[in-house]
């Protein structure tokens, strides 16, 4: 994360802040009160004066109901000699506000505190702070100078007094550099956030200790958080949480990419509750967080990491030993290829104009993308080793990768070289075993350590392979026919190019008709399972080439456009964000997302 | 037969009067069987000179090969250089593998690459436990020794022991000795196990294509 990323979502959240924490009936509202204790006890000794009672019965601090005499919280160096006082505000500082909301009246009761209280009469020094998380106009900050010029300069004959004013900037500043830390975030969530904390810096990403502990516990914290919080607070809390998070956890070598996976726990869950419960005020945090977080650090990523990604064989270099290690960097290699797509989705997804403003074009950027990934490519062989049927999601990205910048050819040669690997292992020719349809990667990881005489394994039915088929309906007809039917023979049919057609039988191919609402219901952790179509081989014949083939594609695309519901995509929710949670979900894609493309309902079929 | 026989290198005049074809028959047959890669690299080194002088596609298939079987073992490399210490061609391949492998070595460190693949720890145990009991039966199956003699399990104690005989009397204590050995296992076997295969099959497709001549080329 940037310094000025940091800065610019720590100001987002102590500007989503009320002035003080308290529990109302739509929620909780989590105070600026918070943040000044934290930072009052960092820089300036014990509170002598709190608007709160620490810890309440639900884990929040509970408002004290006593006059507050213009002074919020007060502090006491140790030498018992300088107080310093807090005077919050949660509205901007203007000319209307200076007396309509109490900013002259509180600042005029601040300077008379009572110093006979016990442990005060030692006191030398008093400093007034007027903290606001708001902006401030010209007319408003006159207003106070004015106020600080007149006020008097002691209280009785020796304390002397002075004032500072923090304002949303000098609050940010104050807090970056002094309570960036879990006890930033609202008393509440302290602890969980502490912990959460260690177990990241702890905790290898991808272990077990990682997976069965650290997620859910995250998944955990961000509903907490998104459930108790009202409008933007809960999509201006978490990226600090994360921030947090990622400063606690940097010595931890494999959280670079940990990192990316609690954001997009976090990604999904605002887009969740988006779906569920649309907050304009909310949207407009979330539609933050997605552009300006998640894919802001997927970009800072890829252009810190490439280099290294397009090494040859870096992550091959992960299969070091056996069977095993082939597998093992096969899902590291899908991992990035996943992102790398949901990148591409992401940017091809807004407007010219949108992306004009960072100074390159979207199809520079594009470009870009499909640059690294071909360097990816390149440079491993493990793109070419898909394991699991769910992985289907990823090869989509890749290909809209190279459809979105525009290289055809570039995604005929990846589903060559993907198609002539995969041939091996379907005719069981391979040490690895074909795609799994279960998706389970540890079957597949038992299946290569024992090789049972039974398969643990599913490799009869297949969504990915006719995928495939629908997909090359994208490519130029050339491309396209070529492909169609060395799929079907090789893949589908199983069969020898030459001589002996061989003995395999043909693969099931799968569809899926999702389920109504599929673009909501996809960032549930249960979504309703929708309806799997099973496909015949288009043809018997090995020898069938593309024009005995596409007509059983295309029958099929109409029949299921006929049988399920077209598919909606929301308007206000990014194709990407979408992707990401059937990624994270592992659930199967639509195939109207490849379909519209190659099979255009206008013509309702793709032309010869 | 070149690998079993520990053959150093064919005679030259073999070498020289060899054609373009036996040349290729035999790269490829090295190609598709799995030889040792000692006796590979020695191989290649004699066959370096000729194919050199012959150029063409030859040359160009045989140092494709020799770039990938340095970068596939340590072996290889090792007895390249020894065979070949003064090829300035092969000298060159092998600089500028140490240079790729080193570059990979150090991009594989990279903090985008360090997350555990779930299930892959607990997967490598299954497979070493498998890898363990094979062996273990393979030894026993053709160990004349271990089937003539036999066998205690010894629970406790580390490496000394002592035997209680039937006459009542024990033993001095007796040493246990340890014996091991290791094999390198070939990088791209493992990193790249279809792509090495497609090449196996590629080189027996075209020994079937030189060794049976079409009916164009028997017209001819």
């Amino acid at each position: 994360v940037t310094p000025e990323s940091v800065k610019s979502f720590v100001t987002y959240y102590l500007q989503s802040l009320s002035e003080r924490t308290r529990r109302e009936k739509s929620g909780t509202k989590w105070g600026i009160d918070w943040v000044a204790y934290n930072l009052g006890l960092a820089k300036f000794g014990k509170p002598v004066r709190l608007p709160f009672l620490r810890s309440g019965a639900q884990g929040f601090p509970k408002s004290k109901v006593e006059a507050e005499f213009g002074i919020d919280l007060a502090f006491l160096s140790d030498n018992g000699r300088y107080l310093v006082i807090f005077v919050l505000k949660d509205e901007p500082l203007t000319n209307t506000t200076w007396i309509g909301n109490d900013f002259d009246r509180d600042l005029r009761m601040a300077i008379t505190p009572d110093l006979s209280a016990e442990g005060l009469d030692q006191v030398i020094s008093i400093t007034i702070i007027l903290a606001y998380n708001k902006d401030d106009q010209h007319n408003g900050v006159e207003a106070y100078n004015r106020f600080v010029a007149a006020a008097p300069t002691k209280v009785g004959d020796t304390v002397a007094l002075d004032f500072l004013r923090w304002n949303l900037s000098e609050l940010v500043e104050q807090t970056i550099r002094h309570i960036l830390s879990p006890s930033l975030l609202p008393e509440r969530f302290f602890g969980q956030l502490s912990y959460l904390s260690a177990q990241a810096a702890d905790f290898s990403h991808g272990s077990d200790a990682w997976q069965f502990q650290l997620v859910p516990n995250w998944k955990q914290f961000v509903d907490a958080v998104l459930g108790e919080s009202v409008g933007m607070r809960g999509p201006a809390l978490l990226p600090v949480a994360l921030i947090i998070v990622r400063q606690q956890a940097g010595a931890n070598r494999s959280f670079e990419t940990g990192w990316i996976e609690l954001l997009e726990w976090v990604a999904i869950a605002l887009w969740k509750r988006d779906a569920k419960h649309p907050d304009p005020s909310a949207a407009v945090g979330i539609r933050r967080f997605w552009r300006d977080f998640y894919i802001a650090e997927l970009d800072r990523f890829y252009r810190t990491h490439i280099g290294d990604l397009a090494t040859e064989q870096s992550i091959d270099h992960v299969a070091l030993g056996s069977d095993i290690g082939a597998v093992a960097s096969s899902y590291v290699a899908y991992w990035h290829i996943g992102r790398l797509g949901l990148l591409s989705v992401d940017i091809a997804d807004r407007s010219e104009l949108h992306v004009a403003g960072e100074g390159r074009t979207r199809s520079e950027q594009l470009s870009e993308i499909a640059n690294w990934t071909a360097m990816l490519a390149n440079a491993n062989v493990a793109v070419f080793r898909p394991m699991l049927d769910i992985q289907h999601i990823e090869f989509f990205l890749m290909m809209e990768i190279w459809r979105n910048a525009g290289r055809p050819a570039a995604a005929k040669d990846i589903v060559e070289a993907l198609v002539a690997r995969l041939y091996l292992r379907r005719l069981g020719s391979s040490s690895l075993p074909f795609l799994d349809g279960n998706n389970s990667l540890d079957n597949v990881f038992e299946q290569v350590a024992t090789r049972p005489d039974r398969p643990v394994i599913l490799n009869r039915s297949s969504f990915f392979v006719l995928m495939m088929l629908e997909l090359c309906c994208i490519l130029p007809v050339d491309a396209r026919n070529d492909l169609v039917s060395l799929i079907h023979r090789r893949l589908v049919l199983g069969a020898f190019d030459r001589g002996d057609a061989g003995d395999s039988q043909p693969l099931d191919l799968m569809s899926w008709i999702p389920p109504d609402n599929w673009g909501k219901q996809v960032f549930d952790d249960e979504m309703p399972k929708g309806q799997c179509v099973a496909v015949k081989p288009f043809a018997d014949r090995r020898e069938a080439t593309a024009t005995d083939i596409l007509p059983g594609i295309r029958k099929l695309v109409v029949e299921m456009r006929k049988a399920g519901p077209p598919l909606q995509l929301p308007q206000d929710i990014p194709t990407a964000a979408l992707l990401l949670a059937s990624l994270r979900h592992r659930r199967p894609l639509p195939p109207e997302l490849w379909r519209r493309w190659a099979f255009p309902e206008a013509t309702g079929l793709v032309a010869d | 037969v070149f690998a079993k026989c520990a053959v150093e290198k064919l005679a030259s005049p073999v070498v020289s009067n060899a054609t373009t074809t036996q040349l290729e028959l035999l790269l490829l047959e090295a190609q598709r069987c799995t030889v040792e890669y000692g006796a590979l690299a020695r191989l290649h080194a004699c066959l370096a000179s000729r194919i050199d002088d012959i150029g063409g596609n030859l040359a160009e298939l045989f140092y494709d090969e020799i770039a990938l079987q340095c970068l596939n073992t340590h072996d290889y490399r090792t007895a390249l250089r020894a065979a070949f210490p003064n090829h300035e061609y092969l000298v060159a391949i092998l600089s500028d593998v140490e240079e790729r492998l080193t570059a990979t070595v150090g991009a594989s460190g990279s903090p985008a690459l360090q997350m555990e693949v779930p299930g892959q720890t607990r997967a490598q145990r299954l497979h070493d436990q498998k890898l363990g009991r094979d062996i273990a039966k393979s030894v026993k199956q053709h160990s004349i020794l271990l089937n003539l003699i036999p066998t205690v399990h010894l629970l406790y104690g580390e490496m000394e022991y002592r035997m209680f005989s039937g006459d009542g009397s024990l033993s001095a204590p007796s040493k246990m000795h340890s014996s091991s050995s290791s094999f390198e296992v070939p990088r791209l076997e493992v990193f790249d196990p279809e792509g090495m295969q497609l090449r196996r099959v590629a080189a027996s497709a075209r020994i079937t294509k030189l060794e049976v001549p079409t009916d164009e080329e028997n017209g001819q």
